[in-house]
């Protein structure tokens, strides 16, 4: 299986960067008499709405897709395994407070969270990363801080303590290899809601720019024509899956080694 | 299992308090009608919205109403009118025997509530009072009789009485229910009484009984006539075909091009396209702002644009080519402005080339003094709007211009964009059926004036237009202002809107009054499911 | 006595927290509610309008005011329908609470069986199971619920007379997450010292699987699962959206586009209300099911 995985994975992205080399059709040139048309050899993948060659937009689209949600979704781990670090060793006083603003943001579903964030910054692939990360930040920090709970009434780490371990020690010895699997499992789930969060967003309108190749936004254009042509969410649905079941399955048998 | 435990029991709790709301009684002549925004607010007197129009045009009856078909204004609640010579006051005679459904009788003093709460500012009423235009005082002659008066001659008045915004409720209800409760416990005279509105779920009316002083256009009662109306929410474009067609709705509204072209073709369906009058689908010029500061710039913009490529792709074709900053079904259309700036390529490189513009740095992209010919769009997110901005800027690269597109999720947005001012052109129309509407947006001085433009004459017809009662010199002054937005380039029309309505073949004889919007649903006859 | 002392104490801190960053950043978002129902309107009534709303006093000012009313427990009205704040939340919490207490039912059940058949070796069965997990973390939700609706509710007479899809749904989506999760954490406890250790002993493996990784394993799933409850019951926004359903989560989007400030107040107070009892609840029960955190 993970062999599989692996295999399906770097095909992927080696397709995905060699597009310009693969592609006959500009993924952003509308055409207006050729729309909705069903795959055939000329466009493999069909057309879209506005006629553009979903195959051509499906490969650059993951591109970006592929960058962007990784980056939101490292920023969201990064900042949300340090608060959770945090709180795990902090004082209670400090803790407290932090859980405080954790739990204040959580008041907020992530979609909106990225919806009041990309207003308040402005439209920008920067914000947009930071708007989808940042969204996902308290509940890995909420996730990693019962992991680090659990790990910290171990009877090693009470030990090590007892022995006078520094916080930064028993962060390094005991409590980052403690959360490891929680940090990989869920940091796949946080890449799935990143990369559905970004596409949501598209549908209201924010995200990525319209016309811009990218699996989320193809996915919210592609259900307006969905009974038509179901093909035009077809590819990039079927990509985001596989993308995200490969690295399932990837960090599952990781896990098992 | 604890937790198990008290989740049964919140289910439980859920469950029950879900099944206390009110049961309507059953009729098999009930009628769902899909409504597709959410609304804010169903008060006629103080909302905007056109939704309410939907549902409230069969709850209330208008002083006059507008024929469906010759557009000519007929008598509703008021059976005659007629209009001093200097045009400051209008006196109607009112229907009598008319009562509100809670069974007030309807009279002079009825209206006189009904104005007093719209120009009342404590409403803060956001469209009736504007229809109301220059309205200032009304007088109680008799029981029968009331007498508008204006500051200054408004002749758009009569259009905004007829719509369902100034529709007269029952003044015991406007007084038992506070201004904010009273859309919760609407009372009018209409054919369909108000039943209940639970915000986005669903509204109820049912059939008055008593109703028997209908407008002439109206035919009788049939059999089958529909008994109860049950309005519910279905916002996702995507899915209302699909809501159609599972039994969910009878009727749909702003159905997406596609899924209107698919019901088309099955037979259990009917889609029954209404045009809608006002303003077309149009981007606005921003005068104040590089480069469309810029005549030549604008009117190259709108040579550049192969509108047949976008109707016919976007809308499927159901729409008609926009010409003017009016839709061709609109009262005073000049129809003057049609293809004067028909698709031409060359000429929009004439034009730009004359202005000075050319591709110096061979980057496909034309510039002056160094800076590359750009125009920012701002493209709201409904409308299928973001799929023409796309249209837009591929056939405008290929004359050498860049568009760059400032996508806003929503009105709020929209406004704020506008109001920095940094925009080149803005998306954005208004409806109605006397060209009034035009005055807000192109005078020099208008609330709404996105185009920055100001001009004398064009500030001059417009204002007599709305003074003038004469038809035909409104005719004219309409028509000169329509060429004059035109020969400025002020927009770039795209369509004239034309609102895909469907229903299921169960039901028959549904039209829309001359506004396009509004359904008169008096006479739909349904069959029921057996 | 000291521990519901502090709990109180912790709970007020994050609803004035909650309130406060609420406060701040609708603050920051450009436009207001007056100005998108009042755009076509003078500037003159729009002044007077805000006025009326105190938005010309200092910052500050507000901000007391604000926080003044809700120790009086006032949430206010909507800027838009004028409706009080609590009864709205009142009528969209009910839709909200439906489809939550369905769709998690659904996925706690089906979460953490899948997580256990998927954990334990069974070959083929496991196998299947994984795929289906795996689907169900990895297939976009709007992907689903557009073809339930197309494919499945079409056929079944509509999304509203077919109130279980959503909860199928969202169930299905939600469950995978919890399954993922007791299927890693079964999985890193079968290689615990101590679990070894009872298999050196010979106890009998269904006996271990039950005793000693089962009991550990689901400890922090309980956590996760308050989680999910407190997501589902913040509102799923797309699911409600593409079910139609008028509950919390597409409340709170629409206030925000439009800048209802009380109504975004309301509902974030209350999700925050929620996410606390929930936290406690999970605590409460992780300290009964694992007495050494008693300690």
């Amino acid at each position: 299986m993970i062999r599989i995985s692996i295999l399906i994975l770097i095909c992927i992205i080696l397709i995905i960067w060699a597009a310009p080399l693969l592609i006959r059709f500009d993924p952003m040139q509308t055409d207006a008499s050729n729309t909705l048309l069903a795959p055939s050899p000329k466009h493999l993948l069909g057309t879209d709405y506005l006629g553009r060659d979903v195959l051509s937009r499906v490969l650059y689209g993951g591109q970006r897709t592929l960058i962007i949600t990784s980056l939101a979704a490292l920023a969201g781990l990064i900042i949300g395994v340090g608060i959770g670090l945090i709180v795990g060793i902090s004082s209670p006083l400090i803790a407290a407070l932090l859980m405080g603003v954790l739990n204040a943001l959580l008041a907020f579903p992530p979609l909106v969270l990225a919806l009041v964030t990309l207003t308040l910054l402005g439209q920008s692939d920067a914000a947009l990363v930071l708007a989808v990360g940042l969204a996902q930040t308290a509940s890995v920090a909420q996730v990693m801080r019962a992991g680090v709970q659990t790990i910290l009434i171990q009877d090693y780490v009470l030990a090590a303590r007892a022995q006078g371990a520094t916080a930064w020690r028993i962060i390094y010895a005991h409590i980052l290899p403690g959360i490891q699997s929680t940090v990989l499992v869920y940091g796949v789930i946080v890449f799935g809601y990143c990369l559905f969060n970004s596409a949501a967003l598209s549908l209201l309108g924010l995200g990525s720019a319209p016309g811009i190749p990218d699996w989320g936004v193809m996915l919210a254009e592609g259900r307006n024509s969905f009974r038509a042509a179901p093909w035009v969410a077809f590819a990039p649905g079927m990509l985001i899956t596989i993308v995200i079941l490969c690295l399932n399955t990837l960090v599952d048998n990781l896990n098992q080694c | 299992m604890r937790f198990f435990r008290v989740l049964w029991l919140l289910g439980i709790l859920s469950a029950c308090t879900g099944n206390a709301l009110p049961v309507s009684e059953t009729t098999p002549y009930k009628l769902f009608y899909g409504l597709t925004l959410s609304v804010s607010g169903i008060d006629p007197h103080i909302n905007q919205n056109a939704e309410l129009g939907i549902v409230l045009r069969q709850v209330y009856d208008t002083l006059v109403y507008r024929h469906p078909e010759t557009r000519e204004f007929v008598p509703g609640l008021a059976t005659s009118w007629t209009i001093s010579e200097d045009g400051l006051i209008y006196t109607f005679k009112l229907r009598e025997n008319v009562t509100f459904h809670d069974g007030t009788l309807f009279n002079a003093d009825a209206v006189a509530a009904n104005l007093e709460r719209i120009m009342n500012p404590e409403t803060a009423s956001q469209r009736a009072r504007l229809l109301l235009g220059p309205l200032t005082a009304y007088q109680v002659v008799d029981n029968a009789t009331i007498n508008l008066i204006l500051s200054e001659p408004y002749s758009p008045l009569l259009d905004g009485l007829s719509q369902v915004y100034t529709a007269i409720a029952s003044p015991k209800a406007l007084k038992e229910y506070s201004l904010l409760r009273y859309q919760y416990h609407q009372v009018g005279t209409g054919p369909f009484k108000f039943v209940e509105y639970v915000p986005e779920d669903r509204i109820v009316i049912r059939r008055n009984p008593d109703y028997a002083w209908q407008p002439d256009f109206y035919a009788p009662l049939a059999e089958n006539a529909v008994q109860e109306i049950e309005f519910r929410f279905f916002r996702d474009p995507a899915t209302r075909a699909a809501a159609l067609e599972s039994g969910d709705a009878d009727v749909m509204g702003e159905l997406l091009p596609l899924d209107a072209r698919e019901l088309a073709n099955n037979p259990e369906f009917t889609v029954v396209p209404a045009a809608i009058p006002g303003q077309p689908l149009q981007f606005y010029m921003n005068t104040a702002q590089p480069p469309t500061n810029n005549l030549a710039v604008r009117q190259a913009l709108i040579y550049a644009t192969n509108r047949n490529a976008i109707v016919d792709a976007v809308y499927q074709g159901f729409s008609p080519i926009a010409w003017g900053p009016l839709a061709a079904v609109t009262p005073f259309y000049n129809p003057g402005v049609v293809d004067v700036y028909a698709y031409n390529l060359d000429q929009a490189q004439t034009l730009l080339a004359g202005a000075g513009y050319e591709d110096s740095d061979n980057d496909g992209i034309l510039d002056l003094n160094g800076a590359p010919l750009e125009v920012t769009v701002i493209q709201p997110a409904w409308g299928l709007v973001p799929e023409v901005t796309q249209f837009l800027q591929d056939q405008w690269r290929s004359v050498g211009i860049r568009a760059v597109i400032e996508p806003v999720p929503g009105f709020t947005s929209l406004l704020e964009e506008v109001e920095k001012g940094e925009y080149n052109m803005v998306s954005f129309d208004a409806f109605g059926l006397d060209p009034v509407v035009l005055n807000a947006r192109y005078l020099s001085s208008g609330t709404v004036n996105w185009t920055g433009f100001s001009n004398p004459e064009l500030d001059n017809l417009l204002l007599e237009a709305a003074r003038q009662s004469d038809n035909e010199l409104r005719r004219v002054a309409y028509g000169q202002s329509q060429a004059i937005i035109m020969q400025q380039a002020l927009i770039l029309p795209i369509r004239d809107y034309v609102n895909l309505n469907a229903h299921s073949n169960r039901i028959s004889d549904l039209r829309f009054d001359p506004y396009g919007w509004f359904p008169l649903l008096y006479n739909v006859t349904i069959t029921p499911d057996d | 006595m000291i521990n519901i002392l502090r709990f109180a104490a912790s709970a007020v801190l994050t609803l004035w927290l909650a309130a406060s960053l609420t406060f701040v950043a609708l603050r920051l978002l450009p436009g207001d509610a007056i100005q998108a129902q009042y755009w076509e309107a003078s500037a003159e009534l729009q002044a007077t309008l805000r006025q009326n709303l105190h938005w010309d006093e200092p910052i500050g000012v507000q901000y007391a005011r604000f926080l003044l009313a809700l120790l009086r427990g006032e949430l206010g009205v909507s800027l838009y329908t004028g409706r009080p704040v609590t009864e709205i939340l009142a009528e969209r919490f009910l839709p909200t609470t439906e489809l939550a207490f369905w769709s998690l039912s659904i996925a706690v059940v089906w979460g953490i069986l899948g997580g256990i058949i998927a954990a334990i070796d069974i070959t083929v069965i496991s196998a299947i199971f994984r795929l289906i997990i795996g689907l169900a973390v990895s297939v976009p939700i709007y992907w689903t619920g557009t073809l339930v609706i197309f494919v499945v509710a079409i056929h079944l007479g509509g999304v509203r007379e077919n109130s279980a899809l959503p909860a199928l749904v969202l169930g299905f989506h939600t469950g995978g997450v919890i399954a993922r999760s007791v299927q890693s954490n079964i999985q890193d406890i079968k290689q615990a010292d101590f679990v070894r250790t009872a298999h050196a002993k010979g106890l009998f493996p269904s006996y271990i699987v039950v005793q000693h990784i089962l009991r550990v394993s689901l400890l922090p799933v309980v956590h996760m699962i308050a989680l999910q409850a407190g997501f589902l019951l913040s509102g799923a926004v797309i699911t409600e959206s593409l079910f139609q359903r008028a509950g919390i989560g597409l409340l709170l989007l629409d206030a925000v586009q439009g800048r209802d400030y009380p109504v975004v107040q309301g509902v974030v107070l209350m999700i925050a209300t929620v996410f606390i009892l929930l936290n406690r609840f999970a605590e409460l029960l992780t300290h009964q099911l694992d007495p050494r955190l008693n300690s």
